[in-house]
C-alpha cells in the first residue's frame, strides 16, 4: 500500500474552494459596486486601488468577476442539480428495469443528446427571453443524459454482484435495492461526475452570455466581460485576460478536484 | 534450475524466506499451499516480476546461468523465450482483438530475429503440440470462439513456443471444468516429458499433484515446510501443515444417508430459454434453452448435490427455483405450494422458507453495509420486523451459530477473511429460519482447510436446525463428502440422480462416468 497524499484532491479542492467562497463573499461585499459607472476611471490599469483595473465604463474589474462569480457558480450550480436530480433517477430506472423501459429512456436519452444544445439555448430564449434562469434550464437540461448514462453504467455494474440477488432473495423490490444498496454505491461515481458538470456549466454560462443568451445587464458575467473586452483587446488586454485566467483557473481546480475524487475512491476500494 | 535460499520482503514484511529447492529437465515439480502461502511470489520472483519496491535475496540459477542480478532487459529477454509461464484465468491472459495463431507468432517475433512466415510455421507447430489441429482454421480464431481449456492449450502454447527450458503454470486448471482440466493437466506432463522442459506446476489442490507432480514443495506463509517425492510425501507427511493440508483434502466420505421424507422444494419440468441477440432483422432470435426439463426434489432435513460442469444450466436453474427468474415452462412447489405465489404477502413468506449462499464471498455483500445490517437484511420478509434490540440479538444468535462472535457486527464485509464471509453468508441464510438453503459453489472459492471447516459447519447445520441443503457445485469431491443424494447435470438436463454412494458406486451414465475419471484423487490413506 502506497500512502501519497492526494495531490489533485488537496489542489482541486482548495482552488474549487476558493472560486466558491468568492461567488459567497460577492453576495455581501465587493470592493467597489459592480453597477456604478465612473467615466473618469475608465479603464485603468492594474493599481492598488483597482486590483485588477477597470472597463471602458469604468467599473472595478475585480468586483465584477467577484459578482460574475456568483452568477457563474449560481449557474451551473442549479444546472447540476437539475441534471443528477433528473437523471441519476433515469439512470437507475433505466438500469433496474432493462429491456423495454431501458431502451425507452437510453433512446430518450440520445435524443437530447444529438440536439444542439445552443439551438436549444435560443429555443428557450426565443420562448421566455434572456436571462440566467434560461440559462439555467438550457444547461440543466443538456446535463440530464450525461447523469442519466453515469448512472445507468455505474447500477449496471451493481447490479451483477451477489448481494443484489441477496437481496432480491430478501423480498425487497428492484426500487428498493436501487435506494438502499446501488445508489450509495455510486456516490463517489457521481461525485466525480458533478464536478466535470460543474466545470462544463461554468463554460456553457460563459459560452451563453458571450453571445447574449445568458444572464442580461446589469447582472455581471465572465462571458459578457470577455464580449465587451473583445473590441479593446489591443487598448486594454487586462479586460480579457482577467475573466479569462479566472476561468481557466476555476475550471481546473473542478477538474482536479474530479480527477482527485476519483483517485481517491479506486483507493478506497 | 536452481535455486537457493530465495527471499522476498517488501517494506519490513517478509513474504518469502529460504526458499530452495531443485528442478532437473523433464522433471515437474508442485508447489502448494494455502493461498497467500507465498507460492504465486515464488514464480513472480523467479522471472523477478516483482511488485515495485520489493527486495530480492537469494539466487536463482537457469541451467549454468545466475538469472539474479541480471539488469531488467537482461530479464526481459529471459522472460517467454527461456522461462514460460501459464496463468489461471486464459481469457485475459489473451489479446481479445487478435487471432491465436498471430499471437503465438508474435511471442517468437519479440525474442527471435525470424520472417513472419518462420514464426507462422513455428506457432502452427505449437499448437499442433498442445493439440489443437483439426478444427477448421484454428490458426485464425479469436480467443471469444474458443472454450476455457482451449483458451488455456492456445497460452500453453504461447509458453511453450520457443522451447522453454522452464514453464511455470501457476493455477493452470483452477478456473476450468474438471474433464478440461484432466486433459490440460496430461497435456502439461505430455509437454515437460517430451521436450525435456522443467515444469513448476503451481497449486492449491493436492490430488493434482498427486496426478501429475514427480516432486512437491509444501510452502506455509512464505516458506518451504517439505519437500519431497510426491509419492511417498503425499503417503507419508511429516510436517504437521502437510498432515492437515493432506487431512482436508482427503474429505471424508459420508456414510450415513437420510431417507426422503416430506418434500420441501420440488420442481417439475423447468424449462429456461434465454434469448441471443438479434442476428438479423428479419429473423426471430434464436433461443438457447439452457435448462430443460429439469424435475428435482429435495426433502426435509436432506443435504441434495447438483453436480454438473459450467454452462450446464446448474445456476440458471437454481435462479428459477429462488424465483429470481421466472422459467418458461414448469412449475416450482415450495413446501407443497406454487412458488412464487402472486399474493405479495405470501410470496413473503415464502422467501423465509428458502435463503441462499453464493460462490463469491466478495460480491455477496454490499461493501457499505456492516455485518449487522447485512444479516438482518431477510427481516424484511417478516411481517413485522423485529425491534432494533430485539434484531440485534438475533443477528448476535446468528452470528455464533456460525462460528463467528457478536462482536463482529459492527464491522465491515472487507474486514473477514474469505471463509469468515462465507460464514457471514451462512448467517444471513438462516437468519429467516427457512427450510431449505441453496449453495451456489459455495465452497469454490476457499482454501482446503477453510473449505473443511466450512463443510463441518454445514453438516452441523443440517443436523442441528433440520435444515435442507440444495448444494451446487462442480467438485465431485465435495457432493461425495456432504449429499445424501445427487443429480447429475449435463447440457440441461438430469442425465443421473440417485443416493450418493451408490451414484458414485456404480455410475450408470456415460457422463458421470466421464466426470468421475476426470476427477483427480489423492492416493489412499
Amino acid at each position: 500500500m502506497r500512502r501519497s497524499t492526494n495531490i489533485s484532491l488537496v489542489m482541486g479542492g482548495l482552488l474549487s474552494g476558493f472560486f466558491v467562497a468568492v461567488a459567497l463573499l460577492a453576495n455581501f461585499w465587493t470592493p467597489y459596486d459592480p453597477a456604478i459607472l465612473s467615466i473618469v476611471d475608465k479603464l485603468q490599469m492594474p493599481d492598488v486601488h483597482h486590483w485588477l483595473g477597470t472597463d471602458q465604463l469604468g467599473r472595478d474589474v475585480l468586483s465584477m468577476i467577484m459578482a460574475g462569480a456568483r452568477t457563474s457558480v449560481g449557474v451551473a450550480l442549479l444546472a447540476v442539480l437539475i441534471g443528477a436530480g433528473l437523471g441519476v433517477p433515469l439512470g437507475l430506472s433505466a438500469a433496474a428495469g432493462g429491456g423495454a423501459l431501458d431502451e425507452f429512456i437510453m433512446r430518450g436519452n440520445d435524443l437530447v443528446f444529438a440536439f444542439p444544445a445552443l439551438l436549444l439555448a435560443i429555443l428557450i430564449t426565443a420562448v421566455f427571453g434572456p436571462g440566467a434562469v434560461n440559462a439555467i434550464i438550457a444547461i440543466g437540461v443538456f446535463n440530464v443524459p450525461v447523469f442519466a448514462r453515469v448512472a445507468r453504467a455505474g447500477a449496471l455494474q451493481e447490479w451483477t454482484r451477489d448481494y443484489t440477488l441477496a437481496a432480491r432473495v430478501a423480498g425487497k423490490s428492484k426500487l428498493h435495492i436501487s435506494l438502499e444498496h446501488i445508489f450509495p454505491n455510486l456516490l463517489s461515481l457521481l461525485a466525480v461526475q458533478i464536478a466535470i458538470q460543474f466545470s462544463l456549466g461554468i463554460i456553457a454560462e460563459a459560452g451563453l452570455s458571450y453571445v447574449g443568451l445568458g444572464a442580461q445587464p446589469p447582472t455581471p458575467s465572465w462571458g459578457r466581460m470577455l464580449n465587451d473586452a473583445q473590441t479593446l483587446t489591443a487598448l486594454a488586454p487586462h479586460l480579457a485576460i482577467a475573466p479569462g485566467v479566472t476561468m481557466l483557473l476555476f475550471v481546473l481546480g473542478l477538474n482536479l478536484l474530479g480527477e482527485g475524487i476519483r483517485r481517491q475512491s479506486g483507493r478506497d476500494t | 534450475m536452481n535455486v537457493t535460499a530465495l527471499g522476498v520482503a517488501l517494506g519490513g514484511n517478509t513474504l518469502l524466506k529460504d526458499v530452495t529447492f531443485e528442478l532437473d529437465s523433464g522433471e515437474i515439480l508442485g508447489l502448494v499451499g494455502a493461498s497467500g502461502s507465498g507460492k504465486s511470489m515464488t514464480a513472480l520472483a523467479l522471472m523477478q516480476l516483482l511488485p515495485p519496491g520489493a527486495q530480492l535475496a537469494g539466487k536463482v540459477a537457469l541451467r549454468d546461468e545466475i538469472l539474479t542480478g541480471k539488469g531488467a532487459e537482461a530479464m526481459r529477454a529471459f522472460r517467454g523465450r527461456d522461462i514460460g509461464m501459464v496463468f489461471q484465468e486464459p481469457m485475459s491472459a489473451l489479446n481479445p482483438l487478435m487471432p491465436i495463431g498471430e499471437q503465438i507468432a508474435e511471442t517468437v517475433r519479440l525474442h527471435r530475429e525470424v520472417s513472419r512466415k518462420e514464426a507462422f510455421a513455428l506457432a502452427r507447430e505449437a499448437l499442433d503440440a498442445v493439440g489443437l489441429t483439426g478444427e477448421s482454421g484454428s490458426f485464425e480464431r479469436y480467443p471469444y470462439q474458443l472454450s476455457g481449456g482451449q483458451r488455456q492449450r492456445v497460452a500453453i502454447a504461447i509458453a511453450i513456443v520457443l522451447s522453454p527450458a522452464l514453464l511455470i503454470a501457476d493455477e493452470p486448471t483452477t478456473a476450468l471444468d474438471v474433464i478440461a482440466q484432466a486433459q490440460v493437466l496430461a497435456l502439461l506432463k505430455e509437454l515437460a516429458r517430451a521436450r525435456r522442459m522443467g515444469l513448476i506446476l503451481i497449486t492449491h489442490d493436492l490430488a493434482v499433484i498427486a496426478a501429475v507432480a514427480d516432486r512437491v514443495a509444501v510452502m506455509q506463509a512464505g516458506t518451504i515446510v517439505e519437500s519431497g517425492y510426491s509419492a511417498a510425501l503425499l503417503r507419508n507427511p511429516v510436517h504437521p501443515y502437510t498432515r492437515s493440508l493432506l487431512a482436508a483434502a482427503r474429505m471424508p466420505r459420508k456414510s450415513t444417508f437420510k431417507r426422503p421424507s416430506a418434500a420441501v422444494v420440488e420442481t417439475r419440468g423447468i424449462v429456461k430459454e434465454y434469448r441471443r441477440a438479434r442476428r438479423s432483422l428479419w429473423r426471430a432470435p434464436q433461443a438457447v434453452r439452457a435448462v430443460d426439463g429439469v424435475s428435482l426434489t429435495v426433502h426435509a432435513g436432506e443435504t441434495v448435490g447438483l453436480v454438473g460442469e459450467s454452462g450446464s444450466g446448474k445456476s440458471s436453474l437454481l435462479r428459477v427455483i429462488l424465483a429470481l427468474q421466472r422459467a418458461q415452462q414448469g412449475e416450482v412447489r415450495l413446501l407443497d405450494e406454487h412458488f412464487p405465489a402472486s399474493d405479495g404477502l405470501k410470496l413473503r413468506r415464502q422467501r423465509r422458507a428458502i435463503q441462499v449462499v453464493f460462490q463469491d464471498p466478495v460480491s455477496s455483500f454490499d461493501p457499505r453495509w456492516n455485518v449487522e445490517r447485512i444479516v438482518a437484511e431477510p427481516f424484511h420478509l417478516l411481517d413485522t420486523p423485529p425491534s432494533p434490540a430485539e434484531s440485534r440479538r438475533l443477528v448476535a444468535e446468528a452470528l455464533e451459530q456460525v462460528g463467528l462472535s457478536a462482536a463482529d457486527s459492527t464491522r465491515l464485509p472487507h474486514e473477514f477473511s474469505g471463509g469468515q464471509r462465507q460464514r457471514i453468508a451462512i448467517a444471513r441464510a438462516l437468519i429467516s429460519k427457512p427450510a431449505v438453503i441453496a449453495l451456489d459453489e459455495a465452497v469454490s472459492a476457499l482454501d482446503v482447510l477453510v473449505r473443511q471447516q466450512i463443510l463441518k459447519l454445514l453438516a452441523e447445520l443440517a443436523e442441528r436446525a433440520k435444515l435442507a441443503f440444495l448444494f451446487v457445485t462442480h467438485d465431485l469431491h465435495v457432493v461425495r463428502s456432504i449429499a445424501d443424494r445427487v443429480y447429475v447435470m449435463q447440457k440441461g438436463r438430469i442425465v443421473e440422480e440417485g443416493q450418493t454412494e451408490r451414484l458414485f458406486g456404480s455410475p450408470q451414465h456415460e457422463y458421470t462416468r466421464a466426470l468421475i475419471a476426470a476427477t483427480p484423487v489423492l492416493p489412499a490413506d
